[in-house]
C-alpha cells in the first residue's frame, strides 16, 4: 500500500517534471520559460523525494535538507536569471505585440 | 547561537544517526562554521525572526497557504502549457512590500517566485519587479499606483500577512 | 580558400574514424564482464577488511594508491600556482583587463541575500561530505568544491567583497599539505612504508573508523578547497 503511494509520488514528480520541460518548449519567450520551468522542476523534484521517501523510510531527514535545499535555490536562480536578462535588454513578449 | 543550532540541527539530518561521534563531530563543525561565517558575512540575521507561540503559529499557517499556492501554481502552469490557444497575457508589474529584513524579503520573493503565474525578476529597497503571466486582472487600463497598489494585493498581500508573524 | 575549408571538414571525420578504431580494438580485447586485472577483485575482498572503510573507492584512493593522490595534489597545487602567476602579471601589465567581470557587477538583492543564507550552508555540507568520505560516495575532492564555492559565492554577488584574505587561504593550504605529508611520514616512523595507513581499521560504518584516512581526506578537502578558493579569487580578478 505503501509502496502503491510512493510510486504514485514518483510518477506525479514525473509528470510535473515533463509538464516542466513541455512548458520551455511551448512558452514564447525567455521569462515565462523561467516561470513554467522553476515552479514545475520544484514541485515534482519535491514530490520525486516525497516518493523516495515513502520507499525509503530512514532515508527523510536527508530527503528534508534536499528539499530545503531546492526550496531556497531553485527560486533564487530563477529570480537571478531572469533579473540578468531584463538587465541585458531582452524585451518581455506582449500579447498580440509581435508574431510568434 | 540561532546559527548554531541551526547548522547543529542540519547536521544531525544530514548524518542521520544518534552515535556520539556523530554529535561531537557536528558540534565541532557547526561551532567552527558559526565562528567563521560571523567574522566572514556581517548579518542582521539574528534580528530577522521574531520568537514568540503566536510567531510559530503564523509559520505553520504561512507554510501551509505556500504549500497550496505550490500546488495550484503547478496546476495552473500545466493548464496554460497544454491547452492549445497558449493562454497568456504577460506583463512585468511592480509589487510593494512591508517587510523590512534582508531574510524577510527573500523569502517573499521566492514564494512569489513559486506561486502562480509570478516570477520575481529584481528586488530594490522596498520594491519587488514581478513577471506576472496573466495581467488580466489589472483590466489593461490602470497605471501607476492604482496599479501598484492592485498588483501589491494580488501577489504579494497573502504571504505577507503570515510572514509579518514571525519574520521582521 | 576552399581547400582550406575542406580540409578542414575532414579531420573530424579522421578524429571519429580513429575513436572508433580504438573503441573497437578494445572492445575485441577485452571481453565484458571480464576485467583483464585480477587487482579490482582483490581489492574488492581486502578493503574492507585490511582498512575498515565502508567506500572501497576511498580505500583504493588513499589506502592503496595515496602516493598518486599526494601527485594530484601536487599537479592542482602546480597548476593553481601558474594561473595565479599568469593572471597576475596580466594585471601588471594591463591594469583591469585580466579581471574576467565587468569592474562592477551586482547580481541583485535576492542573490546577495541568498549568498549570505547559503554560505554557512554550503560550509557545512562541504565539511560533511569530506568527513563522511570513508563512509559515503565523495570525500575530499569533492567536499572541497563545496568549501570553495561556499567561499566564493559573497564574491560573486557583490564582486570585491571576499570573505577571506589571502594570506588566510595560503596558509590553510599549506598547513593541509603539510599535514597530509606529515600523517605519511609517521607511517615511516612506525617503520611501515610511506604513507600506510595507521591506527585501527574500527567497526566498518561508524565514523571514527578506517584509521587514518579521514584525517588524510580531510586534509585534502581542505587544500582542494584553498587552492580552488585562490584561484576563482585570481580569476574574478582581486588581488586580495
Amino acid at each position: 500500500m505503501i509502496g502503491l503511494l510512493a510510486d504514485l509520488f514518483l510518477l506525479l514528480g514525473g509528470l510535473f517534471l515533463f509538464l516542466g520541460a513541455l512548458g520551455l518548449i511551448r512558452m514564447p519567450d525567455v521569462y515565462n520559460r523561467i516561470q513554467a520551468g522553476t515552479k514545475a522542476v520544484t514541485l515534482g523534484t519535491l514530490a520525486l523525494l516525497l516518493g523516495v521517501g515513502l520507499h525509503q523510510p530512514t532515508w527523510w531527514p536527508k530527503l528534508l535538507v534536499l528539499a530545503i535545499l531546492i526550496l531556497v535555490t531553485n527560486p533564487v536562480g530563477s529570480s537571478t536569471l531572469a533579473r540578468a536578462f531584463l538587465r541585458s535588454g531582452i524585451e518581455p513578449w506582449k500579447k498580440g505585440g509581435q508574431d510568434g | 547561537m540561532i546559527r548554531f543550532t541551526t547548522l547543529w540541527v542540519l547536521w544531525m539530518l544530514l548524518t542521520g544517526s544518534l552515535q556520539w561521534s556523530e554529535l561531537l563531530t557536528g558540534t565541532v563543525i557547526a561551532a567552527l562554521i558559526t565562528g567563521l561565517s560571523q567574522r566572514l558575512v556581517d548579518s542582521g540575521s539574528q534580528s530577522d525572526l521574531i520568537f514568540t507561540p503566536r510567531s510559530l503559529l503564523s509559520l505553520l499557517r504561512y507554510l501551509r497557504v505556500f504549500a497550496l499556492a505550490l500546488i495550484q501554481a503547478n496546476l495552473d502552469m500545466a493548464r496554460r502549457v497544454l491547452s492549445p490557444s497558449l493562454p497568456i497575457d504577460p506583463a512585468v508589474v511592480e509589487v510593494e512590500t512591508t517587510l523590512q529584513s534582508t531574510l524577510g524579503k527573500l523569502v517573499l520573493a521566492n514564494s512569489i517566485t513559486l506561486t502562480p503565474g509570478t516570477l520575481t525578476v529584481d528586488l530594490q529597497q522596498n520594491r519587488l519587479l514581478v513577471h506576472w503571466i496573466d495581467t488580466a486582472v489589472l483590466a489593461g487600463d490602470q497605471q501607476g499606483e492604482a496599479a501598484l497598489q492592485l498588483a501589491t494585493r494580488e501577489i504579494a498581500a497573502g504571504f505577507e500577512q503570515h510572514l509579518k508573524g514571525f519574520l521582521r | 580558400m576552399s581547400r582550406e575549408q575542406r580540409s578542414l571538414e575532414w579531420t573530424p571525420l579522421l578524429f571519429s574514424g580513429g575513436l572508433a578504431f580504438l573503441l573497437f580494438t578494445l572492445f575485441i580485447a577485452t571481453m565484458f564482464g571480464e576485467p583483464p586485472m585480477r587487482a579490482g577483485a582483490m581489492i574488492q575482498q581486502a578493503g574492507g577488511v585490511e582498512l575498515g572503510a565502508a567506500n572501497l573507492v576511498t580505500a583504493v584512493v588513499l589506502g592503496y594508491r595515496g602516493l598518486d593522490t599526494l601527485g594530484e595534489l601536487a599537479i592542482l597545487f602546480a597548476s593553481a600556482t601558474a594561473v595565479g602567476l599568469v593572471l597576475s602579471t596580466q594585471n601588471g601589465e594591463s591594469d583591469k583587463q585580466a579581471s574576467v567581470f565587468p569592474d562592477k557587477i551586482f547580481l541583485g538583492e535576492i542573490f546577495e541575500s541568498a549568498s549570505r543564507l547559503l554560505m554557512p550552508l554550503l560550509l557545512l555540507l562541504g565539511f560533511y561530505i569530506i568527513i563522511h568520505g570513508h563512509l559515503t560516495p565523495g570525500g575530499g575532492f569533492q567536499g572541497g568544491v563545496i568549501l570553495a564555492i561556499a567561499l566564493f559565492l559573497p564574491a560573486l554577488a557583490r564582486s570585491g567583497e571576499i570573505p577571506l584574505n589571502h594570506a588566510t587561504i595560503r596558509l590553510v593550504e599549506g598547513g593541509a599539505g603539510t599535514l597530509f605529508i606529515l600523517i605519511g611520514l609517521m607511517a615511516l616512523m612506525q617503520g611501515e612504508s610511506f604513507l600506510q595507513p595507521l591506527l585501527q581499521p574500527g567497526e566498518i560504518g561508524a565514523l571514527f573508523s578506517a584509521g587514518s584516512l579521514p584525517l588524510l581526506y580531510l586534509a585534502v578537502g581542505l587544500k582542494v578547497g584553498a587552492e580552488l578558493a585562490a584561484l576563482l579569487v585570481h580569476l574574478s580578478g582581486e588581488s586580495a
